[in-house]
């Protein structure tokens, strides 16, 4: 009798293991997180801290928010599109989600610095500047964020808008300058590196892609200048 | 205003995605002149001709290798038909890369 009451739980005791459980889920789940990401391509949330809480009503309801028709999204936490222009866009969609102290409501696509002058670093250190038919090389990379069934050949899609692109080749950047799993080719200045993620970074669209059902990429071909970005999309 | 080229002459041997474009440069002197530009890598021939020697221009301050003005300038556009016809370079034309849309050009 004696033990069979010892084995009862009291209710505190209920919550105080009920707790332990939950906060080794939550650890389990934050450290998985990144492993996911990167082996799946998703782009799994983050746990809500409570600035985030507090601040994210505020993003959706500012903004006029799309997806494109032909992009279906990708994760639980698809990034959302709003609806103007690439680099306006940017700094409308990174003002209402300060993720720190810093002040990072003045980044570029959640990730970009803001040099001036239209030039653009991003945390691994690749510059985004003006140049190319677009006037921008941001806006010729927001191409590649969505099909063109119209393009003559291939024409690859990245997954994830623009933020996710521009984190996925800053991913393929570092690991492109380690040489992991990467080819690198220099021509009068260019550099063209070809870095294999290991998983899923979008598919390959145009008149070839859809053809062919539009097969997943796996692959990411980034072209530079020094550091300054001239192209990337996925292969 | 169209961004990508309506006619090109074959993928890119560079970089392998790029459609190597027919430009025209110069309308608006007496001398238009012809480019082969590449739409990702934006490498450049002067010559219809993949296999001859290729240059890039400045990745920010983008000139025609011919004339030294701005590569995406007014003066210049993805050429259309009848600016290849002008430029003398309609059989280099490979038809499988056509976009079939010859309105506001840039």
């Amino acid at each position: 009798m004696e033990q069979s009451a010892s084995r009862r739980r009291t209710p505190k005791q209920q919550t105080t293991i009920g707790g332990v459980v939950l906060a080794g889920v939550i650890a389990l789940y934050a450290l998985a997180r990144p492993v996911i990401n990167e082996r799946m391509g998703w782009n799994l949330p983050l746990l809500p801290t409570p600035a985030a809480v507090e601040d994210s009503p505020r993003e959706h309801s500012e903004l006029e928010v799309v997806r494109p028709a032909d992009q279906k999204p990708v994760g639980p936490n698809a990034p959302l599109v709003p609806k103007v222009p690439a680099r306006t866009a940017a700094k409308v969609e990174a003002q209402p989600v300060p993720a720190s102290k810093d002040d990072t409501s003045k980044l570029v696509h959640g990730l970009l610095k803001d040099l001036g002058s239209e030039r653009y670093v991003s945390p691994a250190g690749l510059m985004y500047t003006r140049g190319g038919a677009e006037g921008h090389r941001l806006d010729h990379l927001e191409r590649h964020t969505v099909d063109d069934p119209s393009r003559p050949g291939k024409h690859g899609v990245f997954d994830g808008g623009m933020e996710g692109t521009l984190k996925l080749i800053d991913r393929a950047y570092d690991r492109a300058k380690t040489g992991t799993r990467t080819t690198k080719e220099i021509d009068q200045g260019r550099t063209i590196y070809t870095v294999d993620m290991g998983s899923r970074v979008g598919f390959i669209g145009g008149q070839d892609g859809n053809r062919q059902k539009r097969p997943l990429a796996r692959r990411v071909r980034i072209v530079l200048d020094q550091n300054r970005v001239i192209t990337a999309y996925p292969l | 205003m169209a961004k990508s080229p309506q006619h090109s002459i074959a993928h890119c041997p560079i970089c392998g995605a790029g459609l190597c474009g027919i430009r025209i440069c110069g309308m608006r002197d007496e001398h238009p002149h012809g480019l082969i530009v590449c739409d990702e890598c934006e490498a450049i021939w002067t010559e219809p001709n993949i296999s001859a020697e290729h240059q890039y221009p400045d990745a920010e301050e983008a000139r025609c290798p011919v004339c030294t003005l701005p590569l995406w300038g007014p003066q210049s556009r993805w050429a259309t038909f009848d600016d290849c016809s002008e430029l003398g370079w309609i059989d280099e034309i490979d038809p499988q890369f056509d976009v079939h849309c010859d309105e506001d050009l840039v």
